[in-house]
C-alpha cells in the first residue's frame, strides 16, 4: 500500500499537473463566473482538445474546471443574480440581496469558504470511503429513486416565489415543459410540433442562460438601468461587510457540514446531480433555520448552503465512476470521456490495474482544493469591479455571451432559439411573481420522478406496493408525507400566529 | 388593488392556456388523452388548472399575501416597454439570423445596435467593447477548443 | 450597362461551375466536418476521435469533429441529411436510426434516400449479461428459471426501440417465455440497476462493462452478437444456440445523398485505412472496442434487410408504431 501511495505520489505531484490543476480551477471558475458560458460547456469542448496529454494532466485540469464552475457560477449569482451555472441558481436566493446590501464581498468570501469545506469533505470520502458508498448507491433503483426523487421535489417546490401557490404552479410548469421531447418510456414524441431538435427535449442549459440571464438583463434594463451610469451598488459602510467573520463561518459551520453530506449522497447517487443538491442544500438551510424569514432577503447561510452542497457533488459523483464505471453527475459523465481516452476504462478493475493513477488522482483533487482557496481571489476582485460598471456598457456583452453559451454546449443553433423564448418567459414568470429557479429545478426532477415510477412500475408489473415493500422506498415516502404534513402545520401556525398580531 | 387583478388575470390566463392544453394540445402533439406517454402531461396540466382556480378564487377575496412593491426608481430611469419590445425583438433577430450571416457579422451588428438602443454615444468604447467580446470569443472556440462557430450559410455560398 | 453586369454574373458562375467540377477531382480541398451523433466522451465519439486521426494520412486534410447528441442519434443523422452532399459534411451512425427508428416514429429524413453509407467502422458487441453473485451460471439454467417462474423476471435494456431491448423481447417470444422488460435510459443506468439488483438481466455492450466483466462482478451469458468475444472466452453466441438472427449493429459512417462518388470513395478509403490502423486498433483494445471495416454498399444492403426484417416484428414485439 505504501509503495503504491508512493508511486502515486511521484507520478501526481509534479509541477506539471499542479499547474494542471491550477489551470482547470482558473478556466472554470472564470467561464462559470461569466453569465451565459458554464464549466459544463467547457468540460465538453475541452475533452478532445486534452486527448493528446497525459491522463492525470488532463484529468486533473478537467476535474479542476468542474470545481471551478461549480464556485465561478456563484459569483454571477451573487453579483449579477444572473448565475453562471445551473448550480448557483440556489445561491442567488440570498446572494443578490447581500449585494443589494453592499455586502457583496460577504457573500462571495462566504461561497467560497463553503465551497472548500464542502469539496475538501467530499474529496475524502472519495479517498476513503468510495466501495462502500458505491455499494450503498446501487441499493437505489427506480423505485428508490422514484420516491427520493419526489420527496426532493416536495422539499424544493415551490423555492423563492412570492408565495405558495405561485411556487407551486412554477414547479408544475417546470414538470409540464420537461415533458416536451421524446416519452422516456415508449420514446414516442411529446409536444414535439414535428421539430427533431425538440425530440431531443429542451436544452437544460439552453433554458437555463434564458430564464435566468437574460430574463435578468430585461428586468434590470426595466427597473431602472440608467441609473446604472453611476455605480449601482455601493459598498456598505458598515464593518465587516467585505469580510466572513469568525463568529460567522462558526455559525453556518453545521449548515456547511449537512449540505456537504447531502451533496456528497446527491453525487454518489447515479442522474441526481448538483443542482438538486444546491436546492436541497438550500431548503435545508432554511427549514430547519430558527428564523426562515430571513432567507431570500440576505441570510448568510443561505449562501453557505446551496455552494456547500453543490461543490460537495463533484467528488462524491466520482465514487461511482472509479468503483463502478458509472458516473455520478453530468460533468462526470463527460469526465469519464477523458479516462476512457487515455485508456483507464473506469469500473472496479481501475483501482487494481491502475491504483498508482488513481490514488495520484485524488491527492491531486485534495491539493486542487487548496488552490481553490487562492485562483478565485482575483476573479472576485474583477467581478466586484464589474459590477460597478454602468450596466449599459455590460449588457450587450452579456446578451452576446447568452447566445454563444446556448450555441456552445451542443454547438446547435435552435438552442440560441429557445434561449430567446426562455429569456422572454423568465422576463414575465419574474413579473407575475413565479419564480424561475422553482421551474428550473421541477424541469430537473419532473422527469426523473417520470420515468423512474414508471420503471418502478414496470419492474413490479404494474403493482404500486413496490413503493411500500422496498424499505428505503418506503423511507422516502414515509419522509415526503412527514414533510407535507410539517409544511402544512407550520403554515397553519405560522398564519395563526400572524392572525394574533 | 392593482395586484389583486393582475393575479386574477394570471390565474385565468393560465386556467384558459391549460384548457387549450387538454383539450388541443395533447391530443394532437402526444396522443389520446388515455394513454400512457400522456398521463404525465395530463396530471400536470389539470393541476395547473386547480393551482390557476384556486389562485384566482384567492384574489377575488383578496387575500393575496403579497404587498405591492413600490419602486424606488423614478420613471424617467425605467426602459419603456417598447425598448424591451426591441430588444427582445433584436435577440430574436439575432437567434434567427445566425444560421444565415454567421457569429461574426451577426453578433457585430447586433452588438452595436444593442450598444445604441442602451444609449451609448462613444463611438470608441462601442468599437473596443465590441472588438474585444467578439475576437475574444472568436479565438477561444475557434483556435483554443477547435470547435467551430457558425460560418452562415450565406457567407459559406458567397465564398464558394 | 446592364447586360454587362449580367454577362459578368453568367460568365462568373460558369467559372464557378468549372471549378465545382474540379472541386470534385482534387477533393477535399478543405477540412472535413464530421458530425458524432452522440456525444462528447461516449464509445462512439472515442471511437470516431481516434479514427479519424488515422483517417488524416489518406485524405490529406483535417476531420473537424462536432457533436450533435440527441433522440437516440437521430438529431446528429438529420444534420447529415440536410447538409449540402459536397463531400465537406459527413457524420457517424447507427443502425436504429436508419433501420428501426424511422418505422417508430417520424425523422425528418428519409433513411435510405437522403444518406448514403460511406462504409461500416465498428461493429457494436452485445450481449446477454446478470450478476456476478446471480444463482445463473449459464443460459440454460436462466431459460430454465425463466420457463418455470413465468412473468417474474425483469430485463433491462438502454431504451425502447433499441436493438438491446428488441433482440431481447424476440428471444423470449421465440423460446416461448416472458420476461419483463425495463427500459432505461442509456446503458449507464441499466447497468446500475443490475449491479443493484432491481433488474435481473440487461442486454448492454459489452465494452461499457468490460471492467465489471473482468471483475466478476458481471456474468456474460450470452452473446448476442455475431461473433464469440474476446472479453468473454468460452461463452456461446446466439447462433450456437440455435437462433437464426444477431445482434447486429454497427458504427458507420454517412454522407448526405448527392456527395460526389469521387469523395464518397475518397472517404471510404481513408476509414478503411483507419479502421486497420495499429494505433487506432491498440487504443481501442484498451477499451475493448474492435474496429472492422465493411464496404458503404454491403452495409447498405445489410440495413435494407434489418430495415425489413425488424419492421415487420415491430408490432409483435409490442412496440408502438408511428402514428
Amino acid at each position: 500500500m505504501l509503495e503504491t501511495l508512493g508511486a502515486a505520489a511521484s507520478q501526481a505531484l509534479t509541477i506539471a499537473n499542479f499547474f494542471g490543476a491550477a489551470l482547470g480551477i482558473f478556466l472554470g471558475s472564470l467561464l462559470g463566473a461569466i453569465p451565459g458560458l458554464n464549466g459544463t460547456m467547457a468540460i465538453a469542448l475541452l475533452i478532445p482538445v486534452t486527448y493528446t496529454w497525459s491522463p492525470l494532466f488532463a484529468i486533473a485540469m478537467l476535474i479542476g474546471c468542474w470545481k471551478g464552475s461549480v464556485y465561478g457560477g456563484s459569483i454571477s449569482a451573487i453579483l449579477l443574480n444572473a448565475p453562471g451555472t445551473p448550480e448557483a441558481a440556489a445561491t442567488a436566493l440570498d446572494g443578490y440581496p447581500l449585494t443589494r446590501q453592499g455586502k457583496a464581498g460577504k457573500a462571495l468570501k462566504m461561497a467560497l469558504y463553503a465551497s472548500v469545506i464542502a469539496a475538501i469533505f467530499s474529496d475524502s470520502l472519495l479517498m476513503v470511503a468510495a466501495p462502500p458508498i458505491a455499494a450503498l448507491a446501487l441499493m437505489f433503483g427506480p423505485a428508490e429513486l422514484a420516491m427520493l426523487i419526489l420527496f426532493a421535489l416536495v422539499v424544493v417546490a415551490g423555492t423563492g416565489a412570492k408565495s405558495q401557490i405561485k411556487g407551486l404552479i412554477s414547479t408544475a410548469m417546470g414538470v409540464l415543459l420537461a415533458t416536451v421531447g421524446l416519452d422516456p418510456i415508449t420514446t414516442q414524441q411529446r409536444f414535439t410540433f414535428g421539430s427533431i431538435d425538440l425530440d431531443a427535449g429542451i436544452g437544460l442549459l439552453a433554458m437555463l442562460i434564458g430564464l435566468l440571464v437574460m430574463s435578468e438583463v430585461l428586468i434590470q434594463m426595466e427597473e431602472g438601468w440608467k441609473e446604472a451610469h453611476t455605480e449601482v451598488v455601493a459598498q456598505s459602510k458598515e464593518p465587516g461587510a467585505n469580510r466572513v467573520s469568525w463568529k460567522e463561518l462558526k455559525g453556518s459551520l453545521s449548515i456547511i457540514f449537512r449540505s456537504s453530506l447531502l451533496g456528497s449522497f446527491c453525487g454518489a447517487l447515479p442522474g441526481v446531480g448538483s443542482i438538486t443538491a444546491a436546492f436541497m442544500g438550500y431548503d435545508q438551510a432554511r427549514r430547519l433555520s430558527k428564523h426562515p424569514e430571513r432567507f431570500g432577503k440576505g441570510e448568510i447561510k443561505g449562501v453557505a448552503a446551496p455552494e456547500a452542497a453543490n461543490n460537495a457533488v463533484c467528488g462524491a459523483g466520482l465514487i461511482p465512476l472509479v468503483t463502478l464505471g458509472i458516473p455520478g453527475a453530468l460533468s462526470a459523465a463527460v469526465i469519464m470521456g477523458a479516462f476512457m481516452i487515455h485508456g483507464l476504462a473506469p469500473g472496479p478493475m481501475l483501482m487494481m490495474e491502475h491504483p498508482e493513477t488513481i490514488y495520484g488522482l485524488f491527492m491531486l483533487l485534495i491539493l486542487s482544493d487548496f488552490f481553490m482557496l487562492i485562483i478565485p481571489l482575483p476573479l472576485m476582485k474583477l467581478g466586484q469591479w464589474v459590477v460597478s460598471v454602468p450596466r449599459a456598457y455590460l449588457f450587450p456583452v452579456i446578451l452576446v455571451l447568452c447566445v454563444i453559451g446556448a450555441y456552445g454546449t451542443h454547438q446547435n443553433l435552435f438552442d440560441v432559439k429557445v434561449m430567446v423564448f426562455f429569456g422572454v418567459l423568465g422576463y414575465f414568470l419574474k413579473k407575475w411573481g413565479l419564480s424561475p429557479a422553482a421551474l428550473l429545478i421541477a424541469f430537473i426532477l419532473g422527469p426523473m420522478a417520470e420515468v423512474y415510477l414508471r420503471q418502478a412500475l414496470k419492474i413490479s408489473g404494474g403493482d404500486p406496493a413496490i413503493f411500500v415493500t422496498k424499505p428505503l422506498a418506503l423511507l422516502f415516502l414515509v419522509l415526503t408525507v412527514a414533510m407535507i404534513v410539517w409544511t402544512g402545520w407550520r403554515h397553519h401556525r405560522g398564519k395563526g400566529s400572524l392572525d394574533h398580531h | 388593488m392593482i395586484l389583486k387583478s393582475k393575479d386574477f388575470k394570471l390565474g385565468a390566463g393560465l386556467s384558459a392556456f391549460c384548457l387549450f392544453l387538454l383539450l388541443f394540445l395533447i391530443p394532437n402533439q402526444v396522443g389520446p388523452l388515455t394513454e400512457a406517454d400522456a398521463m404525465m402531461p395530463v396530471l400536470i396540466t389539470c393541476f395547473i388548472l386547480l393551482l390557476a382556480v384556486l389562485l384566482m378564487a384567492q384574489a377575488w377575496r383578496g387575500r393575496t399575501q403579497e404587498k405591492p412593491a413600490e419602486e424606488a426608481v423614478p420613471a424617467e430611469h425605467r426602459s419603456s416597454p417598447l425598448t424591451l419590445a426591441v430588444v427582445v425583438g433584436i435577440m430574436a433577430a439575432y437567434a434567427w439570423l445566425l444560421e444565415l450571416t454567421g457569429f461574426v457579422l451577426t453578433s457585430l451588428v447586433a452588438m452595436v445596435i444593442l450598444f445604441l438602443i442602451f444609449g451609448v454615444r462613444n463611438w470608441l468604447t462601442i468599437g473596443a467593447i465590441t472588438v474585444a467580446t467578439l475576437g475574444g470569443l472568436y479565438l477561444c472556440f475557434e483556435t483554443l477548443l477547435g470547435a467551430p462557430l457558425p460560418v452562415g450559410t450565406f457567407i459559406e455560398n458567397l465564398m464558394e | 450597362m446592364r447586360t454587362k453586369v449580367l454577362a459578368l454574373m453568367l460568365a462568373l458562375a460558369l467559372v464557378a461551375g468549372l471549378a465545382g467540377g474540379a472541386l470534385a477531382a482534387d477533393y477535399p480541398k478543405k477540412p472535413v466536418k464530421l458530425i458524432v451523433n452522440f456525444s462528447a466522451g461516449g464509445t462512439t465519439d472515442t471511437a470516431a476521435r481516434l479514427m479519424s486521426t488515422a483517417a488524416v494520412p489518406v485524405l490529406q486534410q483535417a476531420l473537424v469533429i462536432m457533436n450533435k447528441p440527441g433522440a437516440g442519434g437521430t438529431l446528429g443523422v438529420s444534420h447529415v441529411a440536410r447538409a449540402k452532399g459536397n463531400g465537406y459534411t459527413i457524420g457517424t451512425c447507427n443502425m436504429p436510426a436508419i433501420a428501426i427508428i424511422p418505422q417508430i416514429r417520424k425523422v425528418p429524413y428519409k433513411p435510405f434516400k437522403d444518406l448514403v453509407q460511406v462504409c461500416a467502422v465498428m461493429p457494436y458487441e452485445y450481449a446477454i449479461m446478470v450478476r456476478g453473485d446471480s444463482p445463473w451460471k449459464t443460459w440454460e439454467e436462466l431459460v430454465a428459471y425463466i420457463k418455470k417462474n413465468p412473468g417474474k423476471v425483469t430485463y433491462g435494456s438502454v431504451g425502447t426501440g433499441t436493438t438491446n431491448h428488441l433482440v431481447t423481447a424476440r428471444i423470449g417470444k421465440e423460446l416461448g417465455f416472458n420476461w419483463k422488460h425495463v427500459p432505461f435510459q442509456g446503458g449507464v443506468k441499466a447497468t446500475a440497476a443490475l449491479l443493484g439488483g432491481h433488474v435481473d438481466v440487461i442486454n448492454n455492450t459489452t465494452a461499457s462493462v468490460a471492467s465489471s466483466i473482468k471483475a466478476g462482478k458481471i456474468r456474460v451469458l450470452l452473446v448476442t452478437s455475431e461473433y464469440p468475444l474476446k472479453l468473454a472466452p468460452g461463452v456461446p453466441t446466439m447462433k450456437q444456440k440455435g437462433f437464426k438472427f444477431s445482434q447486429i449493429s454497427y458504427m458507420s459512417i454517412v454522407a448526405p445523398a448527392g456527395t460526389p462518388q469521387v469523395a464518397l470513395d475518397k472517404l471510404e478509403a481513408a476509414f478503411k485505412a483507419a479502421t486497420a490502423d495499429k494505433g487506432v486498433l491498440k487504443s481501442c483494445g484498451k477499451l475493448d472496442l474492435h474496429p472492422k471495416f465493411m464496404p458503404g454498399k454491403e452495409y447498405q444492403a445489410l440495413l435494407k434487410k434489418l430495415s425489413a426484417e425488424w419492421g415487420a416484428l415491430l408490432p409483435e414485439l409490442g412496440v408502438k408504431v408511428k402514428k
